[in-house]
C-alpha cells in the first residue's frame, strides 16, 4: 500500500495556477477595471482604472509598476564575467561594477534568444533580467565555468517609478545619492532599513527607476512609496500603460516584435540582432560568444533579411497588425506594435519589413488600415515614412542630476 | 431485401464507416455489413451492466480529423467531444504529477518536482510542433509509391521532397533523428526528473509493441500529439456517450444520405471471379453482389481470411504473412458503485478527470515490456486509466462510474499458448492490485468488471492479434509501406478489392484518415467526381 | 614553441591513417599520443609474463580498402586471414553450426530447405549493404556545405538504387529500419543460425535484436566486410598488430613526428581558432591545423575550453550516447582446448556463443537497466603464442562479451569475477579442460577501458553506432564533415562517419576533407 505523501502547496497549482507578486494587493487594491492578464506566470494588471490617465502619469508626474514576474537571474562566481562574456553579444569585461546594460544573446545561428538587462553588481555578482524564461538555456552554457546561477524570480520583487517626479518622490523617502545616479547606474541602499537595489532604469525613455528588494520588504516599501508619492502625483499603472509608452521609446518586447528564437516553430521567423536594429550592441572584438561565427557570416552574406524599422504614418488611425506595402501593391511586412503617440501627436510603428538596400523603396511604402467605425471600416492607404527611434527624445531622461518637479 | 449494391464496406469500424459516407455520398449505393450484433468495431458504448455504459475498446477521441467531422456532418448527427481537463501520474512515494490544461498549472506542477524540466518543457513542446507541422499534412494524403514511375506518385514524390525541401539543413537533421529515436533518448535531451519523463514517455508506447527505449518510439508519440497542430481547440476529448457516440453519429449520417447498414452479418468470402470482385457471400449463406468491396478489416483477415489464396500471388500472400500486427495492450473495463478515493490527490482536483497512469519511471516502463517479450502479461504493468463518467453523465447513473483501464503490455498469447480462464483472471488481477495500491477500498466498489485480453479483442472486433493500430506503427510499416509495399494505396491485387482499415496509411487510432483517404482513391477508380472531400486543412 | 603544419591528437588506427596522409602531402605532421605506443585501442599491451598482445582487438573484420590502397600498405606485410574466417555457433543442446566464411556462403549445421532460405536472405542482406558501401567513403553532408548538391545527390543514389529493381528498392525501403529478429523470424528456423545473425548485428551496439533498426548494425558489419581489402579480415594472429605496425611505419617513413607519453590537456584556441595543443607535462605545439582522433566527447568536453563552444553543441555532446557495453576478457591457456566430441578447436576460426535469438535479447534486457548479464553471450577467438616469451607454446583465448554496462547498479568489485565466471563456465560446458588449462586471465570493463585507454565511456566506436547518429548525424550534424566550428580543428576518430572497428575510413575521408580545406 502506497501512503500518501504530506500535502504541501500542491493543490494551489490547479486552484490558483498564476502566482501573485508580493505587491498584489496594493495593486488590486487601486484596480476598478479588472483587467488582468498573465505576465510570465503572475496575475498582472493591464489597466488598473483608465489607460489614459496611467499613461500620463508616466509622462508628466510619477507612475508605479509592478515589474516582479520579470525573471531575475543571479549570476556569481569567480567565473561570472566569462560566462556573460560566452553568453551574451556585449563585452562585459567593459561594464563597470554598479551600471546596467541593456544586452541580448543569441544561439549557434546568431539567432537572439531574448533580450535583456544586465545589472552588475559587484566584480563576480551580476543580475540579468530577461522577459522569457532561460534556466536551462543559462546551466547548460555555464557548463564549464566556476559560476552559480540562481533563479530569483519567486524571492526578488521590484517595482519601476517612471515619470518626471520620480526623483523627488526617491528624495522625498530619504534615498541619498539620487542626485549623483546617472542613467543606467545603479546602487544598493535603504528605505527604513530594508535593504533595496535602485538603478536608474525602466521601459519607458523617461526619468525613471527601478527598485528591486527582497519580498518580505515589499509591503513596507511600496506604503512608503505610495505615501510620498500622494503629493508628486504618484499613480499605480497597469501594462497598456506601460506600453504606450515603451513603443514611443522605440524600445523592441520578445515574442511580441521579434519572436524568440528558443519559441520559432518556423525557421524563418528568427532574427539577427542586426535585424532587431540592435547591431549595436554586437562586440566582434571580444572574444568567442554564442553566435558569434553565425552574425559574422552573415555580415558578409548581404540578403535582404526582415528588420525591424520605426515608422510614422500619415494620420491619425493606430495600425497595429496591418500590413505595410511597397508602391502600395507588394507586401512588404508586417506592423509589429503601433499607438497613436499622445506626446508626439502623430501615429508611429515598429515593423518588420523585408526590404532591399534600395532606396527607391524606402520612400514608397504605403500602410493599409481597416479603420473600424460603428461596425463599417474605411480601408486607408496610409504613407510610411522611416524614421530613427526613439519617437520622442526626453532630455530629462538623462539629466543629471535629475530636475527636481 | 435489394441484393445489389455500387459498394460493399466489410466492417462497420469507424473508419469502414467513414469510407462508406463519403462513397455513399457520391451518390454510390453502399452496403455496410457488420458482423457483430451492436455497430462500431472498436469505437463503441456498450452496457454491460445495468445501466453503465462502457466504451469498452477505445476510450478518448484525440486524432478523429476535423474535416471528416465537418463533411460528415457529425455534430449535427449528435456527436459531442468534451475536451479533458488533466491527468496524472501517481508516484511510488505518495506524491503525484499531474498535468492541467492550464498551461501555467502544468508547469507550476512540473516545478514541483524540477524547476530546470518546468522550463525545457517549452522548448521539447516547440520541437515537438515542428514535428507534428511537417507531418499532418501527409496524413490526408495517399502516400506516393517511391519504386512508381506514374505521373502521380512522381508529382506526390516531388511534393515530399519540396516539404522536405523547405526545411533548413539542421531542421532536416532533427527531423531524421526524431523519427529514428527512441522516446526515452529523446526525452534525456530535454529533461533530467524521472517522473516527468515517464509522464511524456506515455504517448510513445501505447498501441506499440514497443517500450520507451526502442528506437522509433519518440515517432509514435507524435502520433498521438498530432490533434494539437496550431491550437485546434478541442482536440483531445471525451466522445459524451463513450466512444460509441462516433459510430453513432457516423451511423447516423450514413443513414441519412441513404446508406444500407446490416449487422448480424459476418462476411465469410469475398466472392471472386476472374481476378474481379462479384460480391461477397455471408456465413449464414447470404450473398450481397457489388463491383467494389472494401475491407474494413486488417490486411491480414482481410486477405488470409475473407480471400482465397488463389486468387492472390503468393509473394503477396508472403508479405502480408510477414506484416507485423501484434497485440501489446489488453483492458480491464471497471464498473464502479462510487468513486474510488485517491488519498494523495484531493477530492476537487480535476486531475483525476483525464488519464491516470501509475508508472513513474521510464525502467518501469521497460520492464513491462520485457515481460511482454518474453511472452507474458506485465507483471507492473503499464495504465492508462480513464474516469469518463467524471465528466460525462450520461454514461452511468448518478454517483456511479465507469472506469476505463488500457494496459500494456499484454501480449495475444501467453507463453505461446492460448489464453486460458486462470490466466485472464491472474491478468485482471494485476490490473486491480496495481490500482488498489494507490486506492484504498477500491475492490470493494467494483460492480462488474471485463477483462480483454488481445484474444477478446481479436475474436470479438476481429483484430487480429488484438491489435488496436491494425498493426505495428514501424517506419517499415509506414507511409509507402503500410501495409504493403506497393499496395500502401488502398488497392489490392484484386480489381475491385480495396482496403480501408488503420493497417492503410496513416494507421491507427479513430483518425477515420484512412477511410477518408480511400473512399479518394475508389472515386478515382471510378472516375466519379470527389469534391464533396475536404482537403486536410492547411497548416500555416 | 614548436610549430608543426598539423598535429594530430591521438595515435589510434586513424590518427596513424590521417598523419601519414597528411604527411605525404608535404607537411609537417606531429602525432601527439597519450599512452606510451601507438595503435590506440588496438595497440600491444604486455599482458602476461612480458608477452604482449592486443588487449582490445583481437580480429578486425577487415579494413577498408581504400586505406589499403591509399597508403601503400601492401608492401609491409599486413596479415590477413587468407582462408576466411569461419564462425562456429556453439549451442548446448543441438549440434554447432559452422557458419562458413565470407558471412554464410556454406553452412553446415542446417536442414537444406533452410540453407536455401538462409541464401535468398543472405542475397539481400549483402545487396542491400551495397548502399552503406558506397556512403561509407564519402564526406557526409554537412552543414557548412551547400545544400543544393548534396541533396541532388542523394537523390540520385535513391533513383539509381530503383533502377536496380522494384521488388529490391521496395525491400530495401521496408527492410532499412527493421529488427532483426523480425527479418530472421520471417525467414528461419534454427535457433543457433538466428543467434549467430542477431549477435553480430547488435555487438558493440546498445540495441537487442528486437529493437527497431538493429538489422543497420547488421548492414553496417557486412558493409565494411564488403569493402575491405580484398574482402579478407585480418589474420586472427598478429593481423592486427601487423596493420597497426605497417600503419606506423607508413607514419615514419612520410615523415611524421611522434612523441610519446603525451597526453593533450587543452587546445589553444584564440577567437575561435585553433593556435595549437598544451600537454599536460606543460609542453606546447603549434600549428595552423589540429586533427582529433579522439572521440568527439572527449575532444570538446576535455580539451575544448567550453569558453569557446556554443551551448546548442554543447547541449549536444552532452546528449550523445557514448557508454560502453562490451568487455573484453583475455585468458592464457596451457593447451588448445578439446570440444567436447566435436572436433579441435581452430584457430582460425571465431566460435561464437549466441545459442538463440532470446538468449542475445533478454542479455540486452539487463544492459538497459544497467545489470549483468544472466547468461552472456560473447565470441571467442583462439591463437597460439609464437613469441619470445615464456609463455612460448601456449594459448591466447580473447573472448569478447556483449552486453557488459559501463556502470553498474550493483558494485563491479564483486561482480567482474562473476561474469568472468559466468563466461568460463558456459566453455566450460563444451570444453570440459577449459578451466584447468587456464594459466591467467583478465578482464577489462568498460569503465576500466576508458580510464586505460582515455576514451570515454569506454565505447568501442566512440559513441552509439545507431540510425540516429550514421552519416551526416554522426557525431553531431554540425560535426559531420569533420570539419568543427573552431577553425583548424578537425575530427576523425570513430566517432565520426563510418566510424567502425579499424576499417580506418573515417581517417582517410577526414585526410581528403583537410587536404582539400586548408592550404599549407
Amino acid at each position: 500500500m502506497i501512503k500518501s505523501k504530506e500535502r504541501k502547496d500542491r493543490d494551489t497549482t490547479f486552484s490558483k495556477p498564476l502566482f501573485r507578486s508580493p505587491f498584489y494587493d496594493f495593486f488590486a487594491a487601486q484596480e476598478t477595471e479588472g483587467h488582468w492578464y498573465n505576465w510570465n506566470g503572475y496575475k498582472s494588471p493591464t489597466i488598473l482604472s483608465d489607460e489614459e490617465l496611467e499613461y500620463f502619469s508616466i509622462r508628466s508626474t510619477c507612475s508605479v509598476f509592478d515589474i516582479t514576474p520579470l525573471n531575475k537571474y543571479r549570476i556569481i562566481g569567480p567565473q561570472a564575467e566569462d560566462f556573460l562574456n560566452k553568453l551574451t553579444v556585449r563585452d562585459v569585461a567593459k561594464q563597470n561594477v554598479a551600471t546596467v546594460k541593456y544586452t541580448l544573446w543569441c544561439d549557434q545561428e546568431g539567432f537572439v534568444i531574448d533580450d535583456g538587462t544586465l545589472f552588475r553588481i559587484s566584480d563576480n555578482d551580476f543580475r540579468l533580467c530577461s522577459q522569457e524564461k532561460h534556466l536551462p538555456w543559462l546551466i547548460d552554457t555555464s557548463c564549464g565555468f566556476d559560476v552559480e546561477i540562481i533563479d530569483e524570480t519567486k524571492h526578488f520583487c521590484g517595482i519601476s517609478l517612471q515619470g518626471p517626479t520620480s526623483a523627488s518622490i526617491l528624495r522625498l523617502l530619504g534615498v541619498n545619492g539620487i542626485d549623483n545616479l546617472k542613467p543606467f547606474h545603479l546602487f544598493q541602499t535603504k528605505i527604513s532599513n530594508m535593504p533595496i537595489m535602485i538603478s536608474r532604469t525602466g521601459f519607458t525613455g523617461d526619468l525613471g527607476y527601478e527598485i528591486f528588494m527582497k519580498n518580505n520588504a515589499a509591503n513596507e516599501i511600496i506604503e512608503k512609496v505610495w505615501a510620498a508619492g500622494t503629493n508628486h502625483g504618484l499613480t499605480a499603472i497597469g501594462y497598456n500603460a506601460l506600453n504606450m509608452a515603451r513603443i514611443e521609446a522605440g524600445f523592441i518586447v520578445a515574442n511580441i516584435d521579434f519572436i524568440s528564437s528558443d519559441h520559432a516553430i518556423r525557421a524563418n521567423r528568427c532574427r539577427r540582432p542586426e535585424d532587431l536594429g540592435l547591431g549595436w550592441l554586437v562586440d566582434l572584438n571580444k572574444g568567442f560568444f554564442n553566435g558569434k561565427k553565425a552574425i559574422v557570416n552573415s555580415k558578409l552574406a548581404n540578403g535582404t533579411a526582415f528588420k525591424i524599422y520605426a515608422l510614422e504614418i500619415d494620420g491619425k488611425e493606430p495600425v497595429e497588425g496591418s500590413i505595410i506595402y511597397y508602391n502600395k501593391k507588394d507586401e512588404v511586412g508586417t506592423v509589429t506594435s503601433a499607438i497613436w503617440s499622445p506626446v508626439a501627436k502623430k501615429s508611429i510603428a515598429l515593423a518588420q519589413l523585408e526590404l532591399g538596400p534600395s532606396k527607391s523603396i524606402l520612400e514608397n511604402l504605403w500602410v493599409e488600415i481597416y479603420a473600424l467605425k460603428e461596425l463599417q471600416y474605411y480601408k486607408l492607404m496610409k504613407k510610411v515614412t522611416i524614421v530613427k527611434p526613439p519617437f520622442i527624445n526626453l532630455a530629462r531622461r538623462f539629466a543629471c542630476p535629475p530636475v527636481n518637479y | 431485401m435489394e441484393k445489389n449494391f455500387d459498394v460493399i464496406v466489410i466492417g462497420s469500424g469507424h473508419n469502414g464507416l467513414v469510407n462508406a459516407c463519403y462513397l455513399q455520398k457520391a451518390g454510390l449505393n453502399v452496403l455496410v455489413l457488420e458482423k457483430n450484433d451492436w455497430i462500431g468495431g472498436a469505437a463503441v458504448s456498450r452496457e454491460l451492466h445495468p445501466g453503465i455504459l462502457y466504451s469498452n475498446c477505445s476510450y478518448v477521441c484525440s486524432l478523429f480529423r476535423p474535416e471528416i467531422m465537418r463533411d460528415l456532418e457529425l455534430p449535427k448527427h449528435g456527436l459531442q467531444i468534451v475536451a479533458i481537463e488533466g491527468g496524472t501520474v501517481f508516484t511510488r512515494d505518495g506524491d503525484y504529477l499531474a498535468s492541467y490544461r492550464n498551461y501555467h498549472a502544468k508547469k507550476r506542477e512540473l516545478e514541483r518536482f524540477s524547476v530546470k524540466d518546468s522550463e525545457s518543457y517549452s522548448r521539447y513542446s516547440r520541437d515537438i510542433l515542428k514535428q507534428c507541422r511537417f507531418i499532418q499534412p501527409l496524413l490526408m494524403r495517399t502516400a506516393p509509391d517511391p519504386a512508381s514511375f506514374k505521373f502521380r506518385d512522381l508529382s506526390e514524390m516531388l511534393y515530399l521532397l519540396r516539404k522536405v525541401n523547405d526545411l533548413t539543413a539542421s531542421e532536416l537533421a532533427d527531423t531524421v533523428r526524431f523519427w529514428t529515436m527512441s522516446i526515452s533518448d529523446f526525452l534525456d535531451e530535454y529533461f533530467e526528473n524521472d517522473v516527468i519523463k515517464a509522464s511524456l514517455a506515455v504517448s510513445g508506447i501505447i498501441g506499440t509493441a514497443l517500450g520507451p527505449m526502442s528506437p522509433g518510439t519518440a515517432y509514435v508519440l507524435l502520433h498521438h500529439y498530432m490533434g494539437e497542430v496550431d491550437g485546434s481547440i478541442g482536440a483531445w476529448g471525451y466522445a459524451r456517450g463513450g466512444m460509441g457516440a462516433i459510430s453513432k453519429a457516423l451511423t447516423s449520417s450514413f443513414r441519412a444520405m441513404g446508406g444500407t447498414l446490416l449487422n448480424n452479418s459476418e462476411v465469410d468470402k469475398v466472392d471472386i471471379r476472374g481476378a474481379r470482385v462479384r460480391g461477397v457471400i455471408l456465413k449464414n449463406g447470404d450473398e450481397y453482389l457489388a463491383k467494389n468491396i472494401v475491407s474494413n478489416a486488417d490486411v491480414k483477415r482481410t486477405f488470409l481470411k475473407l480471400t482465397d489464396p488463389e486468387h492472390l500471388p503468393p509473394n503477396f500472400i508472403k508479405k502480408v504473412n510477414n506484416f507485423k500486427i501484434r497485440g501489446s495492450s489488453g483492458k480491464v473495463n471497471i464498473a464502479l458503485d462510487s468513486m474510488p478515493k485517491f488519498p494523495s490527490v484531493s477530492e476537487n482536483n480535476p486531475c483525476l478527470k483525464g488519464d491516470i497512469h501509475f508508472t513513474d519511471s521510464i525502467e518501469r516502463m521497460e520492464r513491462a515490456y520485457d515481460d511482454w517479450k518474453m511472452g507474458t502479461w506485465s507483471r507492473d504493468p503499464f495504465l492508462d486509466m480513464m474516469i469518463p463518467t467524471l465528466t460525462d453523465p450520461t454514461m452511468a447513473p448518478p454517483g456511479k462510474h465507469f472506469m476505463s483501464c488500457f494496459v500494456q503490455y499484454c501480449p495475444p498469447k501467453v507463453g505461446g499458448q492460448n489464453w486460458t480462464k486462470e490466466n485472464k483472471d491472474a491478468f485482471g488481477e494485476t490490473v486491480i492490485q496495481q490500482i488498489a495500491d494507490y486506492s484504498p477500498g477500491f475492490r470493494e466498489k467494483i460492480l462488474h468488471m471485463e477483462v480483454r485480453t488481445p484474444k477478446e479483442l481479436e475474436d470479438e472486433v476481429g483484430l487480429t492479434e488484438g491489435n488496436i493500430f491494425q498493426g505495428e506503427l514501424t517506419f517499415d510499416q509506414l507511409l509507402f509501406n503500410r501495409p504493403i509495399p506497393g499496395y500502401a494505396q488502398y488497392r489490392s491485387p484484386i480489381k475491385g478489392l480495396y482496403m480501408c482499415g488503420s493497417s492503410t496509411h496513416p494507421g491507427g487510432g479513430v483518425m477515420g484518415a484512412p477511410g477518408r483517404n480511400a473512399a479518394v482513391e475508389i472515386l478515382n477508380d471510378l472516375n466519379l467526381p470527389n469534391s464533396d472531400i475536404r482537403d486536410a486543412y492547411e497548416v500555416l | 614553441m614548436k610549430s608543426y603544419d598539423v598535429i594530430v591528437i591521438g595515435a589510434g588506427h586513424n590518427g596513424l591513417i590521417v598523419a601519414s596522409k597528411l604527411a605525404a602531402s608535404g607537411r609537417s605532421v606531429l602525432l601527439l599520443e597519450a599512452s606510451e605506443t601507438y595503435g590506440g585501442m588496438a595497440r600491444s599491451e604486455v599482458l602476461f609474463e612480458g608477452f604482449q598482445a592486443p588487449e582490445l582487438a583481437s580480429n578486425a573484420v577487415g579494413i577498408s580498402k581504400d586505406v589499403v590502397k591509399d597508403l601503400g600498405l601492401n608492401k609491409y606485410e599486413l596479415l590477413f586471414n587468407e582462408d576466411g574466417l569461419k564462425t562456429v555457433g556453439l549451442s548446448l543442446e543441438n549440434d554447432s553450426i559452422i557458419f562458413g566464411s565470407d558471412f554464410g556462403k556454406n553452412v553446415k549445421g542446417i536442414r537444406e530447405d533452410e540453407f536455401k532460405r538462409w541464401k535468398e536472405l543472405r542475397k539481400k542482406f549483402f545487396n542491400q549493404s551495397h548502399l552503406f558501401q558506397k556512403l561509407a567513403s564519402q564526406i557526409p553532408v554537412g552543414r557548412n556545405q551547400k545544400t543544393f548538391g548534396s541533396k541532388a545527390n542523394l537523390i540520385v543514389t535513391a533513383a539509381k538504387l530503383r533502377l536496380q529493381g522494384k521488388e529490391q528498392f521496395q525491400e530495401l525501403l521496408r527492410m532499412i529500419t527493421m529488427c532483426t529478429a523480425d527479418l530472421v523470424e520471417e525467414e528461419l528456423e534454427t535457433s543457433s543460425l538466428k543467434g549467430l545473425i542477431s549477435f553480430d548485428s547488435t555487438l558493440g551496439i546498445k540495441l537487442g535484436p528486437r529493437s527497431p533498426t538493429s538489422y543497420l548494425g547488421l548492414l553496417y558489419k557486412l558493409s565494411q566486410m564488403k569493402s575491405s581489402y580484398e574482402e579478407k579480415s585480418l589474420s586472427i594472429s598478429g593481423g592486427v598488430t601487423s596493420f597497426i605496425n605497417a600503419l606506423f611505419k607508413s607514419a615514419e617513413e612520410n615523415g611524421v613526428d611522434f612523441v610519446f607519453k603525451s597526453k593533450v590537456s587543452s587546445l589553444t584556441i584564440l577567437d575561435s581558432v585553433a593556435k595549437g595543443v598544451k600537454l599536460e607535462n606543460g609542453v606546447e605545439y603549434s600549428a595552423k591545423t589540429i586533427v582529433s582522433s579522439i572521440s568527439p566527447v572527449n575532444t570538446f568536453l576535455d580539451l575544448v575550453d567550453l569558453k569557446n563552444l556554443e551551448t546548442d553543441l554543447t547541449r549536444r555532446i552532452k546528449a550523445l550516447r557514448y557508454s560502453g557495453n562490451t568487455s573484453k576478457l583475455n585468458i592464457i591457456l596451457e593447451d588448445l582446448p578439446k570440444l567436447n566430441g566435436c572436433q579441435n578447436l581452430d584457430t582460425n576460426c571465431r566460435y561464437l556463443y549466441a545459442p538463440s535469438l532470446e538468449s542475445v535479447e533478454s542479455n540486452f534486457n539487463f544492459l538497459k537497466y544497467n545489470q549483468l548479464p544472466a547468461d552472456p553471450n560473447f565470441e571467442m577467438y583462439f591463437s597460439e603464442i609464437t613469441s619470445e616469451s615464456s609463455l612460448n607454446g601456449a594459448v591466447m583465448a580473447s573472448i569478447c562479451i556483449q552486453n557488459t554496462p559501463y556502470s553498474l547498479k550493483d558494485d563491479w568489485k564483486k561482480s567482474k569475477e562473476v561474469l568472468m565466471n559466468k563466461v568460463i563456465s558456459t566453455i566450460q560446458k563444451w570444453a570440459p579442460e577449459f578451466k584447468k588449462s587456464i594459466l591467467y586471465k583478465s578482464l577489462l570493463l568498460p569503465h576500466e577501458t576508458e580510464k586505460k585507454y582515455f576514451v570515454a565511456g569506454g565505447h568501442w566506436h566512440h559513441n552509439e553506432l545507431q540510425i540516429d547518429s550514421l552519416y551526416s548525424l554522426r557525431p553531431t550534424f554540425d560535426l559531420s564533415d569533420y570539419s568543427t566550428p573552431i577553425d583548424g580543428l578537425f575530427i576523425c576518430g570513430a566517432g565520426t562517419h563510418p566510424g567502425g572497428n579499424l576499417f580506418g575510413l573515417s581517417g582517410l575521408n577526414a585526410a581528403k576533407k583537410i587536404l582539400r580545406e586548408s592550404s599549407k
